[in-house]
């Protein structure tokens, strides 16, 4: 399952297109900002209800969020004991340099500048499951 | 015998007439005897005083030189005796003689007679004479007895006293005398002026009505020193006028000795210093003025700067946040314009595909119009702290990376080495990037871009070159080239924001370097960046 942390409803659409034009039929779930997000991951993290709140397989994080930013978020996966195995993709619209050192050293695996085409979310989740 | 003493005055007439009679005053014993004794005595009188004592016959011929004539006059008796009177005449006084002997032979005296007579030695001196007939026991007059006084340095006093007087009268400082109990003694004509009083009006007065109220008491203190013979000088203080007003004067005050030196009383320069020390006054007041507003343009200049600051500061954050929230909107756009190209283009006819098209191509330049913007602002905004950066490796790995570069043929040719500079590395980076994407671009239609790169030294700079072989710049655009937004060229031409040189210009302004090229506007251009070299504390750690 894919968990995609993203508050434009267009970059959702368009990342779900990507998604259907590689041919990724994999469930995808989605939080609209930071602060969703932690509690779903929480949830999820706790393993109470698998059924309800699946661990995902991978995590696609904007950066810019509303509630709770990106990195905090990241910087709390980091910090959890069952979601931190879980490879985070961060998505950003930012080309900076600053942005990119951060997230390699908050601990993401890879930054892919939005919109990703089906191409690099082919190959990402290729790399990912090679690591996996 | 009593002898009458005569005091040796040649002011008392009776004495010229001693070398011949004298009236018996009171005598006891023999009259010849007597009459002796007191010629002999009257003799030493004459012959041991001071002054002049000389008798001359009424040709003029002297017949008698006493011990003071031959000190005054230098001639000893034997020489004087039986010569002319003339002798010690000056060559310009010699017709005084005749005019005197005539006098005297009418009986008449001749007292303080001033005038000028030569010594042996030819010096000149100033005499006072007295001359008297002298007569024979029948009453006949048969000569002259002359009583010169040397008064030369009498005259001279009275010369020094003279010029000193004038010089008092004359200055425009009041100077005053008074004595030891402050009274006021002398008072020049600036006293006059100055505090208003006549001469008449107050010598014999205390200096004290001088003094306004409250002042009084420094009369005291300033006889005090005098007595002791200290001098005060530059004392300001306060008089007062005839009229009332008050005045700021400076004092100096001296005290006055006699002959034996003791003090007896005190003179005093006064200068008024009221315009001075009004000007003064004008003065500091000026200054505490200018510097008061000074300080408050200085305060205006902080606070208007402070305000600019937090302006820019402002309007920077804005196009920062607001090109940031631009992206999204327009990635949007892209997106779906791309995924109706891609998912309904069947469905379109030729028409409704070009219109996508454009929508693509528009939102494209928006985006990279927005990047451009982004890249500018952040530039503007950043702390650059500048470090060594090696030309050779950032040039390389632009060359390497940017897919731009690479897009068809495009020759680089790279002078190595490139020299190093002092800089900021994704600020140079930045600013190569946009000069080479620029050489590639701006070529004439079937043209292979050829890209040249080197740096040279220049004093304490390095110098990079980026040349190509393009269509040029024409002279007289090139002063806007580098300006925001500026565009020599329609987008069908070649495409571009207008902001790439103006990224490279706050680039290389914020590494403290200067930027801008050189083109005939037909053969190509060639841009530069000039950069300090690295500052030394890198070079020892650069190999």
């Amino acid at each position: 399952m894919i968990f995609l942390v993203e508050d434009d409803p267009n970059d959702v659409f368009l990342m779900e297109r990507a998604m259907r034009k590689g041919n990724l039929n994999v469930p995808m779930r989605h939080a609209k900002n930071g602060r969703d997000a932690i509690e779903y991951l929480d949830a999820a993290g706790k393993q109470t209800d698998p059924a309800a709140f699946p661990v995902p397989t991978v995590i696609f994080l904007d950066l810019k969020l509303p509630l709770v930013h990106g990195f905090d978020v990241l910087r709390w996966i980091k910090q959890q004991s069952t979601v931190a195995k879980v490879p985070v993709v961060i998505l950003s619209s930012s080309l900076e340099e600053e942005d990119r050192k951060k997230a390699d050293e908050l601990g993401a695996q890879k930054f892919l500048v939005k919109p990703p085409t089906s191409e690099s979310l082919v190959e990402t989740l290729r790399e990912l499951s090679v690591h996996n | 015998m009593n002898i009458a003493v005569l005091a040796v005055d040649p002011r008392i007439p009776w004495m010229t007439s001693a070398q011949h009679q004298i009236e018996p005053l009171h005598v006891n014993g023999t009259a010849e005897n007597e009459r002796l004794g007191r010629n002999r005595h009257l003799a030493a009188l004459v012959d041991f005083s001071d002054d002049a004592i000389i008798s001359k016959d009424l040709n003029g011929m002297i017949q008698s030189w006493n011990k003071g004539a031959e000190h005054i006059f230098g001639y000893t008796a034997t020489e004087a005796i039986g010569q002319s009177i003339t002798l010690v005449f000056p060559k310009d006084r010699f017709d005084e003689e005749p005019e005197i002997l005539s006098r005297i032979r009418q009986g008449e005296r001749i007292e303080h007679f001033e005038t000028v007579r030569r010594r042996k030695d030819g010096t000149f001196i100033d005499v006072s004479l007295t001359i008297s007939p002298i007569k024979d026991d029948s009453g006949r007059i048969v000569g002259a007895s002359k009583i010169a006084r040397d008064i030369t340095e009498q005259k001279r006093a009275e010369e020094l006293r003279r010029r000193f007087a004038a010089i008092v009268e004359s200055s425009d400082d009041a100077i005053i005398s008074k004595d030891l109990n402050g009274v006021i003694q002398s008072w020049n004509r600036g006293a006059e002026q100055m505090f208003g009083y006549l001469a008449s009006e107050v010598i014999g007065k205390p200096v004290t009505i001088l003094m306004p109220e409250g002042r009084t008491d420094e009369e005291p203190q300033i006889l005090a020193r005098i007595r002791s013979g200290i001098k005060i000088d530059h004392y300001e203080t306060v008089r007062r006028r005839k009229d009332g007003t008050l005045l700021d004067i400076s004092l100096s005050v001296s005290p006055i000795r006699d002959n034996s030196g003791k003090v007896i009383g005190a003179s005093k320069i006064a200068r008024n210093i009221t315009d001075k020390k009004k000007a003064d006054a004008e003065i500091q007041r000026a200054q505490h003025e200018l510097a008061k507003m000074n300080q408050e343009l200085e305060n205006r200049v902080e606070a208007r700067t402070a305000q600019l600051n937090k302006a820019v500061a402002q309007m920077q954050e804005f196009s920062y946040t607001i090109s940031h929230d631009l992206r999204g909107p327009v990635r949007a756009m892209q997106g779906y314009a791309n995924a109706m190209l891609e998912d309904y283009s069947d469905r379109l006819d030729e028409q409704g595909r070009e219109y996508l098209k454009r929508i693509v191509r528009g939102s494209d330049r928006m985006d990279q119009l927005i990047r451009d913007v982004l890249i500018y602002s952040r530039l503007a905004q950043a702390d650059v702290k500048t470090d060594f950066v090696s030309l050779d490796e950032l040039v390389q790995d632009i060359v390497d990376q940017y897919p731009d570069l690479h897009a068809g043929d495009v020759e680089i040719i790279i002078r190595k080495p490139l020299l190093p500079v002092e800089g900021h590395h994704s600020s140079m980076t930045q600013a190569v990037s946009n000069l080479l994407s620029n050489a590639r671009k701006f070529v004439a239609p079937g043209v292979t871009p050829r890209i040249e790169i080197w740096t040279e030294k220049r004093g304490n700079n390095v110098r990079l070159w980026v040349k190509d072989n393009g269509i040029g710049v024409m002279p007289m655009f090139q002063s806007r080239l580098f300006g925001m937004f500026e565009r020599l060229h329609e987008n069908e031409e070649y495409e571009g924001t207008g902001i790439g040189l103006a990224i490279v210009r706050k680039a290389v302004e914020k590494m403290g370097g200067t930027t801008g090229m050189e083109s005939d506007g037909v053969n190509g251009s060639s841009f530069w960046i000039e950069l300090p070299r690295p500052s030394n504390l890198h070079t020892l750690s650069s190999v």
